[in-house]
């Protein structure tokens, strides 16, 4: 579309030069006369300083095409083969076709061959080339405060000595003074062990606890808060809601999405792991390094070696164009979702940026990119070579557990494979049609024996397969985990990210701004996953720990103290109390990473225990609270409004689930529609149980800020959209299970009046009695609409509670 | 190649349109978090104020569609003479592999057009024809995810979601971007997704052609068990239960943002069942975009319930296809079939705009992910063809594009694109341009990065633009 300069231009361009040109030199007047018209007409809209810069290459002095542009020099004097400028105008490689409107005409390629053939002569000097261009300077970029190093920081100290409970409510309250401000008061008890309750294992509390709990705080508040936090910490929901944050940056799903959606069968194993780590409170630094090396670490037991290995499906899940036909591409875009997966959940750098060039804005060249890039390249993830798009995750590396796991699994899978995959595909099929034809032959008035015929024959042949399968040797239960590759190698740099466009070989290893001294180098026998994994955990690195700590303080304050959870670079934002951030990350070191310390010191911390509301006094400019004068009110995850809704009912299951997906076929899965087709059932057992199909999520879901399972999630979308509050209105999950609730909640305890049990419902969904205002606004409603005025029916309890649920009082934490 | 009819194009290169915006609107960088709710970031006049986007899923046939080759006829059951570079499976291709149908010219403009769409062959003094269309991926999942997020291999908003961003809904009780009837597969909810933008540009999910009732239907939107009467007074309740807690919280915009989502679905509740309710429809329109027709029944109702929307000011309607097009075997029986089931809706809905004076101010885009091969597909008993990104058609009509206009050229056997080639990305930024809207100005910073729908690609046709 850049049709700048018409023909006629050019011919009176050449008729003016033309008169001088017996007076240069050959390679003069071949410049003048053919190449120099050729570039300012082809090649000058998009590669000169006046018009515009793709690709940061300049065509309109000798200077530009020497330094090039982000893919190195543009010409190789003398050798046309070697110049990118000459494949470019050749069209020799789809990814570099210049123009990009269409090819030139041949006798015009043929002038730029023979120019650069005879050593690219060039009169066009402009020295001021290049200067603009940035270089990274890594000594400076570490006074940036994320890569400085971790120190003890003092206790500030406070006016008010009484008001503080911990050290973190030091910080916050002297920065409160400083700025003549006080805390708000703290939240009412049942307010409080709401949030508790809720934010450590998303449920809420029962009327009994509340009761208890308001009791004993009564008489001494911080004895009450100490002991109601110990006891959810010991709950297994405890890793069940703080499983589920890190599956969120874990990117955890059950399907591989994109367009190959293969079901991953195995990686529930992993999800387990996760709420059993949590649960057991695994040392975070251990947590780490398991999963990105746990394949290479020592073992001392069969389940520590198949914990080692389920932890690496980390690794393995990220969703892939698994139909991508080109291999090298294919394996670099698989390294690169790594690299950024270990940059955003655990560095909080966006490291994808790096590919193609140095960041823009954080201290990483495109060399550190590649270091990194160099150990995943020397990890196998996919499975061999990958000839065709395979219909299973069969592309995916698998490793077996259990004794002998890897060999049994690979035996099994070198000799049965294909035989197993069709077994397990027919089995399906012709179960569901032979269900599908008794119930039409059910529905049919006597016989018809054309379906009856019909049903015999895939009853027979379902019977086949059956017996195929049962000749099968018992197949070796796997996990989704990576292993070294046999010639662990450096990798070169990809020249603008260009899978195949290969630059100078960089040493594997890790990020330069976040080095030090004596740090661990990698194993050149090995991937370097190892080292990486030490790296990451070692005390000396400035960014793991401070980012976790802030992940903890984002999930009990609703905001992080750096706000940009998964961004400690230069684009995130500094952090509002960075001694309280650095004193806590140095304290989660010297506890040995101990997450359920740290949850346990922030959730009995005043700070944490303060109302949502600021009744009186002076309150902080604007509406942020980033010094937290008060606490944060929250939206309830899609997962806490349905756990809820089922334990209302009676419905929740609180044992853990394994698979969800095992019975499926080995292909693929797409949607909801076929996923529950092929019988991808959604259960009463909590959310976090649930299949994730990464084409279709469940609707409470998609529709309350589930986060996309493709990628890694630090903090959740909080959006307001209507079909959230259609949902609430209209969904028959939400009808279900408020007219379940409504049929449980008859019996006279509950109330034998109207008032009484409205009560009893306020205290069932929302921990508390209800206000005379709200009683006000709820009575006459319901006395106009009751189906029994006196005492209202399951129906009449049903549409309270779906009308408190469907209220903030619900769907929001004070 | 540019047919004889359109020469007076307006020279109006690239340089003059960055100049223009310019101008007006310089180094606007449209951050999300600046943007107030109501502004609408137009960077120059629009052509168009909204889009019906006409997908046609599993890829048309360009050389049996619009871009008519001899070639392929002539040499029919001969080798072909070059290699095909970037395809799945050359293994399982043969011949080159002549058309069936006739192709004749048509409109003022003589556009060819294959008999097997003798209605949209009435409309091509509307269009813009791209013959030179290329993109990236051989497999469907990518080339969907292309067309429709730019991307594959991230997660991406998707093309309606950035423009109900750039735009916001024309009309306070509707969303500003519906999506009917699309696919599970090839990316599913990835495919209306607004990713890392917020959440009320999501496309609307409407059900239509797969309802069980062949009615359209949003989830939720309509109470099983109240009516509609019964349920305003339960939302005027709840709504007394937020003002409440608003109240005594001292003011909160979450609440509040809560507030005005129920507001507005009560407002959608009200105003979205008339305007899906299609059986409305005058019989001589039913029978213009072939509702009831054997083959043409699902996409006429689509194409019905999208004119309705834009009528009501949707910014983006997608409608999709069935999963139909992809005619890797017996191309001569199922092709026709496709062809049946979209050409009169579609030419229905740009004669109906038209005559509601609706067209000039709404584009309509036709596409299918890529196009197909030359050469014949021989693993699946009669012939097909197979996949081809590397050449394919594309029309517009409406909202600031010429009429009876064609551009570019594929090869003679119609593989490659060779003239004018048109990147996904180049359409991506062309129609953004038509809305008033420069994609390299609509950004939204995630992740400490500035994101557009291009990338770092995309360039606008101008030669389309009238």
């Amino acid at each position: 579309m850049d049709r700048v300069i018409p023909g006629f231009c050019t011919a009176l361009f050449l008729a003016t030069a033309g008169n001088g040109l017996a007076a240069l030199s050959s390679d003069e007047a071949f410049f003048e006369s053919k190449v120099r018209p050729l570039l300012a007409q082809r090649c000058y809209s998009c590669h000169s300083k006046d018009e515009k810069i793709k690709g940061e290459l300049l065509l309109d002095s000798k200077n530009g095409w020497q330094l090039g542009g982000t893919l190195g020099p543009a010409i190789v004097p003398g050798d046309p083969n070697k110049s990118y400028l000459i494949e470019a105008v050749r069209y020799e490689n789809v990814d570099l076709e210049m123009p990009p409107k269409g090819k030139l005409p041949d006798h015009e390629i043929a002038i730029l061959e023979e120019w650069v053939r005879r050593g690219a002569y060039d009169p066009r000097v402009d020295e001021s080339v290049g200067q603009d261009r940035e270089h990274i300077d890594i000594n400076a970029a570490r006074q940036f405060w994320s890569f400085q190093p971790l120190e003890a920081e003092t206790i500030p100290k406070v006016t008010n000595p009484a008001w503080p409970r911990n050290e973190s409510d030091h910080f916050i309250l002297a920065k409160l003074e400083q700025e003549d401000l006080l805390p708000t008061a703290d939240a009412d008890p049942g307010t409080l062990l709401r949030r508790l309750t809720y934010d450590l294992i998303g449920l809420p509390p029962t009327s009994d606890q509340v009761t208890q709990f308001t009791k004993a705080f009564a008489s001494d508040p911080d004895t009450a808060t100490h002991s109601a936090v110990d006891r959810l910490l010991a709950d297994p929901g405890f890793g069940e809601k703080w499983g589920r944050h890190w599956l969120d940056l874990a990117r955890y799903a059950d399907s591989n999405g994109s367009s190959f959606n293969v079901v991953m069968r195995s990686v529930w194993r992993y999800r387990n792991w996760v709420i059993d780590s949590f649960n057991q409170n695994r040392p975070i630094d251990e947590f780490i390094r398991m999963q990105i090396a746990g394949d290479l670490m020592e073992w001392n037991s069969q389940t520590e070696r198949d914990e080692n290995l389920i932890a690496t499906a980390y690794l393995m899940m990220g969703s892939k164009v698994l139909g991508l036909f080109d291999k090298d591409q294919l394996q670099m875009d698989v390294v690169d979702e790594q690299v950024d997966l270990i940059g955003r959940s655990l560095l909080g750098l966006t490291l994808g940026c790096a590919r193609c060039h140095d960041h823009k804005f954080d201290p990483v060249p495109t060399a550190d990119y590649y270091a990194l890039a160099g150990i995943f390249t020397s990890t196998r993830t996919l499975n061999g070579r990958i000839k065709t798009p395979l219909d299973d995750e069969s592309a995916l590396s698998r490793r077996g557990l259990g004794p002998g796991g890897d060999e049994a699994l690979q035996a099994f899978l070198s000799e049965h494979r294909h035989a197993w995959e069709k077994a397990e595909d027919r089995i399906y099929g012709r179960s569901r049609e032979v269900r599908s034809l008794e119930q039409q032959l059910a529905k049919a008035d006597g016989d018809d024996p054309a379906l009856r015929k019909e049903l015999e024959k895939k009853r027979a042949d379902l019977a086949k397969y059956e017996a195929i399968w049962e000749t099968f040797p018992e197949l070796q239960e796997w996990v989704l985990a990576p292993m070294d590759e046999a010639e662990p190698a450096d990798t070169p740099i990809r020249v603008r990210g260009g899978a195949t466009a290969y630059g100078d070989v960089v040493p594997r290893g890790f990020l330069q701004i976040a080095s030090w001294n004596g740090q661990p180098e990698v194993n050149p026998e090995q991937s370097g996953r190892l080292e990486l994994a030490h790296w990451l955990t070692a005390e000396e690195n400035p960014l793991t720990a401070r980012v976790f700590v802030n992940r903890v303080w984002q999930k009990l304050f609703g905001e992080g103290l750096v706000r940009t959870v998964d961004n400690f670079g230069v684009r995130g934002e500094t952090p509002s109390h960075p001694e309280l951030l650095d004193h806590l990350a140095y304290r989660f070191l010297e506890s040995g990473w101990d997450l359920k310390a740290l949850v346990r010191d922030l959730a009995t911390s005043r700070t944490y225990r303060l109302a949502t509301m600021i009744e009186s006094g002076p309150t902080e400019m604007g509406t942020e609270n980033r010094l937290l004068q008060r606490q944060n009110r929250r939206r309830l995850e899609p997962e806490e409004i349905r756990d809820t809704l089922l334990q209302l009912a009676g419905r929740l299951q609180r044992e853990t689930r394994g698979s969800v997906v095992d019975h499926l076929p080995l292909t693929q899965v797409n949607g909801e529609g076929e996923a529950k087709a092929k019988g991808v059932t959604v259960t009463d057992h909590r959310s976090i149980y649930q299949p994730v199909i990464r084409t279709s999520v469940m609707d409470v879901f998609e529709i309350f800020d589930f986060p996309n399972p493709s990628m890694p999630t630090g903090r959740r979308a909080d959006t307001t959209v209507a079909p959230q509050a259609l949902y609430l209105l209209n969904s028959p999950f939400v009808q279900e299970t408020t007219h379940d609730f409504g049929e449980r909640i008859m019996d006279p305890k509950f109330g034998t009046s109207g008032e009484a049990v409205l009560e009893s419902i306020y205290r069932s969904i929302i921990s508390r009695a209800p206000t005379d205002d709200e009683i006000v606004i709820m009575m006459p409603y319901f006395k106009q609409q009751f189906e029994n005025a006196d005492l209202p029916s399951p129906h009449d309890r049903a549409k309270m509670a779906q009308a408190l649920i469907a209220s903030t009082l619900f769907q929001y934490l004070d | 190649m540019r047919t004889a009819c359109h020469l007076q194009h307006h020279a109006f290169s690239r340089r003059d349109m960055l100049r223009a915006a310019g101008a007006g609107f310089g180094s606007v960088a449209l951050s999300g978090l600046a943007q107030a709710a109501t502004e609408t970031p137009q960077h120059f006049a629009p052509r168009a104020k909204r889009c019906i986007f006409l997908f046609m899923h599993g890829g048309v046939s360009q050389m049996d569609s619009f871009d008519p080759k001899p070639r392929l006829n002539a040499d029919h059951g001969k080798p072909l003479p070059f290699d095909l570079p970037g395809l799945i499976r050359p293994d399982r291709l043969g011949k080159v592999f002549g058309s069936k149908w006739k192709f004749d010219r048509h409109g003022e403009c003589g556009q060819d057009v294959s008999e097997l769409f003798p209605h949209l062959a009435k409309h091509v003094d509307k269009m813009s024809i791209i013959k030179s269309m290329h993109t990236d991926g051989e497999a469907h999942g990518q080339a969907v995810l292309r067309l429709h997020t730019g991307e594959a291999n991230f997660v991406r908003p998707s093309i309606g979601s950035w423009i109900s961003y750039g735009l916001q809904s024309e009309n306070d009780s509707m969303p500003g971007f519906v999506s009917i009837d699309y696919p599970a597969m090839h990316g599913g909810v990835r495919l209306y997704g607004n990713s890392f933008l917020p959440a009320k540009h999501q496309g609307t999910q409407i059900r239509l052609r797969t309802s069980s009732q062949k009615v359209p239907q949003v989830r939720h939107l309509e109470s099983d068990l109240l009516s509609t009467s019964r349920q305003r007074e339960q939302v005027d309740l709840i709504q007394a239960l937020n003002h409440s807690h608003l109240a005594r919280a001292g003011g909160d915009p979450q609440l509040e943002g809560v507030i005005d989502s129920f507001e507005l679905a009560y407002r959608m509740q009200r105003v979205a069942p008339d305007l899906m309710d299609i059986e409305n429809e005058p019989q001589h329109l039913k029978d213009l975009y072939g509702v009831d027709g054997k083959w043409t029944d699902g996409y006429a109702r689509q194409c019905i319930l999208a004119r309705r929307m834009a009528e009501a000011g949707v910014r983006f309607i997608q409608v999709a296809t069935g999963y139909h097009w992809d005619h890797h075997g017996n191309i001569d029986n199922d092709l026709p079939k496709s062809a049946a089931m979209t050409d009169q809706p579609v030419a229905a809905l740009l004669a109906d705009l038209e005559q509601r004076g609706l067209l000039d101010e709404t584009l309509v885009v036709w596409a299918g992910e890529f196009g197909r091969t030359p050469v014949a597909q021989i693993d699946r008993g009669n012939p097909g063809r197979d996949h081809n990104p590397h050449g394919f058609t594309v029309f517009l009509a409406g909202g600031g594009v010429k009429g009876g206009f064609a551009m570019g050229e594929t090869d003679e056997f119609g593989y490659l694109a060779v003239k004018e080639k048109v990147h996904m990305h180049d359409l991506h930024a062309t129609i953004l341009h038509l809305m008033g809207m420069n994609h390299e100005q609509l950004t939204y910073r995630y992740a400490g990065r500035d994101f557009r729908l291009t990338d770092v690609y995309g360039h606008v046709v101008n030669e389309i633009l009238a």
